[in-house]
């Protein structure tokens, strides 16, 4: 964490609520990020952690409350174009990978900063191959996605949202969809991204992560933060009876 | 003494180069209204998913219309109604045009709108997420994912408009299945003239679905989507 903005708040969430018909996902989120903070969600399925993940950059719009990004707010009383530019800020890595099967490897990796950031075709290829070579699979710049393993394609996701430069990036049970052998791949980027200072929020299943690299685990139930600290505090001393159960059937 | 000509003779002399010329109007007509008819069912299958209720009330209402009711009735509505309504004539080229272009802009409609809709959620998400508006995300992502897909039932709905054309005969349009009814009445000779009238009509589907089944197979080698 760079000394300098140790304590510069990223994110701000405040009493974010969302429902789905008569289902209440999230039932009052509050919490802050701060700028080069590495921080890891965990909690049982259908306690609501991918769809914190999903309101933080509007893709599922929330019932109520309030995002701040960089000290604006979220979406609320903003065109639909400040909303793609702040999206644009927050680079998101699915469970899917989302890849685009039509376009080869580098066309995924300049579409958006060509056509939303308005890069040249140059510059952009540049940064795509810098990026490639980082996750490296550079060698794979002209293959089609269904070309390339489970592993590979999410090292090429992660590329392709690293190329808009973003301030904050978000995983969604990244490594969840992949065969065992291959998770490690994509965790080694991770790592390599927390290192480098970027603010990471990761949803995940992978507790050896949480425990290695996180600055904060949040433990989460039910819609709601029930215990957030350092991991070691987390995963050696829970207090909630629900963090302890939780932990415990792993 | 025409009469007595024989089925080659008669086929060469006289059906042939009136077929030809039947043909060259069913071309017309299929590939002008095909085009025409391509463009207006995009923009009204994108009406039709788009987020204001006025916009796609009135595609819906468009694809009821046009699906609703026979295609003979149109042509004739055209043609015939619409002068006595409002100013305007129509030659029958143009009339027939009209016609075959709103007609199979319906059924091209429901197969973009079904396309699009075919297409993963994660796809949408992952552009938004990009930051890409929703109208990149709509060109430069769904769309041409769909392409592959639509070919199938696309080549089906331009079989079926090669065909229609020859409803365009009832408002005097010389196109193909016109001509040969004349030169059958006119020679009494029906069923050369209508075996010719239907190779006529075969021959254009076969390469229109010769040239589809290339263009599926070249997207098929890019991307495999």
């Amino acid at each position: 964490m760079n000394t300098s903005d140790a304590n510069e708040i990223i994110i701000k969430i405040v009493n974010l609520k969302k429902t789905f018909g008569s289902l209440e996902v999230l039932k009052g989120i509050s919490t802050e990020i701060k700028k080069g903070e590495v921080v890891v969600i965990i909690g049982p399925s259908g306690s609501g952690k991918s769809t914190l993940l999903r309101c933080l950059n509007y893709l599922e719009a929330p019932s109520s409350g309030e995002i701040h990004f960089q000290n604006q707010l979220m979406g609320q009383g903003k065109s639909e174009k400040e909303l793609d530019l702040q999206r644009s800020k927050m680079g998101m890595v699915f469970q899917n990978f989302n890849l685009f099967p039509h376009l080869t490897v580098l066309e995924n990796l300049i579409l958006a900063p060509i056509n939303v950031s308005n890069v040249s075709h140059h510059d952009a290829l540049a940064l795509a191959r810098s990026f490639l070579q980082k996750v490296g699979l550079s060698e794979k710049e002209h293959s089609y996605p269904r070309e390339l393993s489970g592993g590979q394609q999410q090292r090429v996701a992660i590329a392709r949202a690293l190329c808009m430069k973003p301030d904050v990036m978000l995983f969604d049970e990244a490594t969840s969809a992949l065969d065992p052998e291959l998770v490690n791949e994509v965790l080694r980027v991770m790592k390599s991204l927390a290192h480098s200072g970027l603010t990471l929020i990761v949803v995940t299943h992978e507790m050896g992560f949480a425990k290695e690299v996180a600055d904060r685990v949040v433990f989460m139930d039910g819609g709601l933060i029930i215990e957030e600290g350092n991991p070691a505090d987390i995963f050696e001393s829970p207090k909630e009876k629900r963090t302890i159960e939780f932990l415990g059937k792993l | 003494m025409e009469d007595n000509l024989s089925f080659w003779v008669f086929s060469k002399s006289i059906v042939i180069p009136r077929l030809l010329e039947g043909m060259a109007i069913t071309l017309k007509l299929t590939i002008i209204s095909g085009c025409i008819g391509f463009i207006l069912g995009m923009l009204i299958a994108l009406f039709r998913i788009s987020r204001s209720p006025v916009l796609r009330s009135l595609a819906a209402f468009y694809i009821t219309l046009f699906r609703g009711t026979p295609l003979l009735l149109q042509i004739l509505f055209i043609y015939f109604a619409v002068p006595t309504l409002i100013n305007v004539t129509f030659d029958s080229f143009p009339a027939g045009i009209l016609a075959l272009s709103l007609n199979c802009a319906a059924y091209l409609a429901e197969i973009f709108r079904a396309g699009i809709l075919s297409i993963a959620k994660g796809q949408t998400e992952a552009a938004r997420a990009l930051g890409l508006s929703h109208y990149q995300t709509m060109f430069k992502i769904i769309i041409p994912q769909t392409y592959r897909r639509i070919i199938p039932p696309v080549v089906n709905e331009f079989s079926a408009l090669t065909k229609d054309t020859s409803l365009v005969s009832v408002i005097s349009l010389g196109e193909l299945l016109y001509v040969t009814q004349r030169i059958g009445a006119k020679y009494l000779r029906p069923w050369e003239v209508y075996v010719w009238a239907g190779l006529g009509y075969l021959i254009i589907v076969i390469c229109l679905s010769t040239l589809a089944s290339r263009l599926e197979k070249s997207l098929l080698a890019k991307g495999g989507v």
